[in-house]
């Protein structure tokens, strides 16, 4: 079997556009990549959340988003954690944050030592050693300084943002010239063929491909396009 | 929740590399704490001590035990080791070195051997050996420390040792009885089981003496006194994997320049091992004795020796596999009495080093809940099966069909994991990366390009730079690669400066025929 030559990127959501961003960037040109783009499917990527963890902050630096990029065109906010009220049957809250791993003693992690200076009760006693958790209770926030060892280096952070905006901002930001754009309807994808690895779109038009990318959701409509007829 | 109930003794049955290097760890760990350790051996046992060449790791764990490097090798007679070189794997004639370290180094994020591989199919014909500064340095019969930076070619690689694993056990016991360790000579004759619990309770020594404990380690060996006799833990079989089961080994006098390497020969029916030491050279020959004799075997190895023997050449058994549990009901088996792989790539000593470092992370209260045990066994068995794999690899990417034992490689059904492995590799050269388990990706591109397994494809991604420019990056960390070795000391000489030379003045025929 020969090299795969085509891409088939298909939606119109956060994932066809991470997808397809990626991939335009990182594949080699010898790659094709089509991006048959599909009305959007916005209401669900409310599903998403709007909450993303560190690790996004190397994807789209991987992209060429820059953080001032971001938080100047979207109305994305920083977000050290996630505040938890009323679970459990005690109906606990707590702070969960993001930040760089703990400080390992003699290979005994950091926990272990609260736990024994606390006699057993570690509930809530960790809090004063993480700065981020701190920092969120109190609502401030500063970059983690690289390279420098200071409280302040552990902490760690994700995004408060809007997957609407990031669509448009990813939409702008789409290289026109390494992908092949083609705008459908939901309506208009209508069949696909298995065996010539192709799909057909309602006004005739015929895209190849030798993998296919399935970001159109979970259709509101109940026809998820890709999924084999039975 | 029931009261929490601390281990306050530990027994350790057996004394060999994996008894020693358990009490030494634990010991280490535990000697402030109100745990006793006890280790109970017998000098009417022999040990195995077959595991003289090591993997990278056992630094890390000298290192926790603050041994010093220089006294430790000088103890052990230890060389440095910069991997192994394989000859007559792939096809007679082949050699290559499996070197602990990457090759070259990532762009872009990209393995470097996607960029050889691209190169390669570009008809450039340098070996992916030109960008490992541990293989040009073993091949030259050269060693030096990495330095402080690892980035910087010539010090991003690993390196362990070959010693004598005998004088390694003597070495511990002597900082494991400082640490507290209390050694008593003796041999296990029964075991007593809690009706209620099934937890061994105590072994009874010959001499009449009982020994309780809240834990057990069983070190005893391939009889597993404990685990097997006792607990009838039951074995996983790998024969059919791994189907040698014997092996002959006898020590030589050393012949020529010390060389920073370990060699395994293949051979009609196994294959032959090569260790040297400061004061010997260590030989073996691991066979399938469907397919040879004993006395076959022995032949083969002592035609083949570089020196005079040192002594008689001792007679091995074994069976691979693994015990079903590693740990089990308040037992935990480390070193042979938990398993045997043949010591192709040196893992036995490794195997006792994460037995060991899993039990201390786990370190359970008195009742050892099975959440512990569990934990441990899937951890072990994770590293076990990926050992079996990657030893079975020498043995399947291979042209040779020149005997029995080859041709029934040849026509073996493989356990899934590794033909899935194989599957992705041969395709695009991707392998998998995984948590537990020792070896890494560099490691099987070692030897699946080592032994002609070349794929078909690469990543993709390798196209995303102009060829020029590949070879020009690659180029560059070839011609680094080699001036590094040109600065680097003769291994002989980088021993003796380091100050590491033993003051064991090597052996001879001739001095150790009189103990024979």
């Amino acid at each position: 079997m020969g090299a795969l030559q085509k891409i088939v990127v298909i939606g119109g959501g956060l994932a066809a556009h991470m997808s397809v961003a990626a991939m335009s960037k990182r594949l080699p040109d010898t790659i094709d990549i089509t991006f048959v783009k599909t009305s959007a499917t916005e209401a669900q990527d409310i599903f998403y959340g709007n909450i993303t963890s560190p690790s996004t902050y190397d994807f789209l630096l991987g992209l060429a988003i820059s953080e001032p990029q971001l938080l100047l065109n979207t109305n994305t906010s920083f977000s050290l954690g996630t505040k938890y009220v009323g679970w459990g049957s005690e109906s606990r809250s707590w702070t969960q944050a993001f930040y760089k791993p703990l400080p390992i003693h003699d290979g005994v992690k950091f926990h272990h030592y609260v736990n024994r200076v606390n006699n057993g009760a570690l509930s809530g006693a960790i809090d004063p050693y993480i700065m981020s958790v701190e920092a969120a209770k109190k609502g401030v926030f500063a970059h983690p300084p690289e390279g420098k060892n200071i409280p302040l280096a552990s902490v760690n952070y994700g995004y408060h943002f809007s997957s609407v905006n990031w669509v448009q901002l990813l939409a702008k930001t789409l290289n026109a010239a390494r992908v092949k754009v083609i705008t459908a309807n939901k309506e208009q994808l209508v069949s696909i063929s298995r065996t010539a690895n192709s799909l057909t779109l309602a006004d005739g038009l015929v895209v190849e491909g030798d993998l296919f990318i399935d970001c159109t959701a979970r259709s509101a409509h109940n026809n998820v396009f890709l999924s084999p007829k039975r | 929740m029931g009261a929490f109930m601390t281990i306050k003794r530990i027994c350790i049955l057996g004394g060999g590399t994996a008894g020693w290097m358990t009490a030494a760890g634990l010991s280490n760990k535990y000697s402030d704490l109100d745990i006793e350790i006890e280790l109970i051996e017998s000098d009417q046992i022999g040990t195995v001590g077959v595991g003289e060449a090591t993997l990278p790791h056992i630094r890390f764990f000298n290192n926790a035990l603050g041994i010093d490097e220089r006294e430790f090798m000088r103890e052990t007679c230890a060389t440095f080791k910069l991997g192994i070189e394989f000859c007559d794997w792939g096809r007679l004639g082949d050699r290559y070195i499996h070197p602990f370290g990457d090759y070259g180094e990532a762009i872009d994020g990209v393995d470097f051997h996607h960029f050889w591989l691209r190169l390669l199919q570009n008809g450039h014909k340098n070996r992916l050996d030109d960008y490992s500064f541990p293989v040009l340095a073993a091949e030259a019969g050269k060693f030096q420390h990495p330095g402080q930076d690892t980035s910087v070619i010539g010090s991003n690689f690993g390196y362990a040792y070959q010693f004598d694993s005998s004088l390694y056990a003597k070495f511990l016991r002597k900082y494991c009885e400082k640490n507290g360790v209390v050694r008593t000579e003796g041999k296990a004759i029964d075991t007593v089981i809690d009706a209620e619990t099934g937890f061994v309770k105590s072994v009874l020594l010959e001499n009449g003496v009982t020994k309780e404990a809240n834990l057990f380690i069983d070190c005893s060996g391939f009889r597993g006194v404990l685990i097997e006799q006792a607990l009838k833990t039951g074995y996983d079989d790998w024969s059919k994997w791994l189907p040698c089961n014997r092996a002959v080994a006898v020590p030589c006098e050393a012949n020529g320049p010390s060389l920073p390497y370990t060699r395994a020969t293949a051979r009609k029916a196994g294959w032959q091992w090569r260790i040297p030491l400061q004061h010997r050279t260590g030989n073996g020959h691991v066979y399938w004795n469907e397919y040879i004799s004993d006395d076959e075997a022995a032949h083969q190895l002592t035609s083949t020796l570089e020196g005079p023997a040192l002594a008689d050449v001792k007679q091995l058994f074994f069976k691979t596999g693994k015990r079903r549990k590693l740990w089990n009901k308040n037992v935990v088996a480390i070193g042979l009495s938990g398993g045997f792989l043949e010591p192709l790539e040196s893992t036995s000593i490794h195997l006792i080093q994460e037995g060991i470092t899993a039990l201390i992370e786990l370190f359970p209260e008195a009742a050892c809940a099975t959440s512990d045990s569990e934990e441990y066994n899937r951890r072990m068995d994770l590293n076990f099966d990926r050992v079996r794999d990657f030893l079975l690899l020498h043995y399947i990417a291979t042209q040779r069909d020149d005997s029995e034992m080859w041709r029934y490689f040849k026509n073996m059904t493989l356990p899934n994991s590794l033909v899935e492995t194989l599957s992705a590799w041969n395709a695009r050269g991707y392998l998998p990366r995984y948590e537990q388990g020792v070896f890494l990706p560099p490691s099987w591109v070692a030897v699946m390009t080592g032994q002609n397994l070349i794929p078909s494809g690469f990543d993709v991604r390798a196209n995303a730079l102009l060829l020029h420019d590949v070879i020009a990056k690659i180029d560059y960390i070839k011609t680094t690669s080699q001036q590094a070795v040109k600065l680097s000391a003769s291994h002989g000489d980088y021993i003796k400066s380091f100050g590491a030379a033993t003051s064991i003045m090597p052996l001879t025929a001739a001095t150790t025929s009189q103990f024979n």
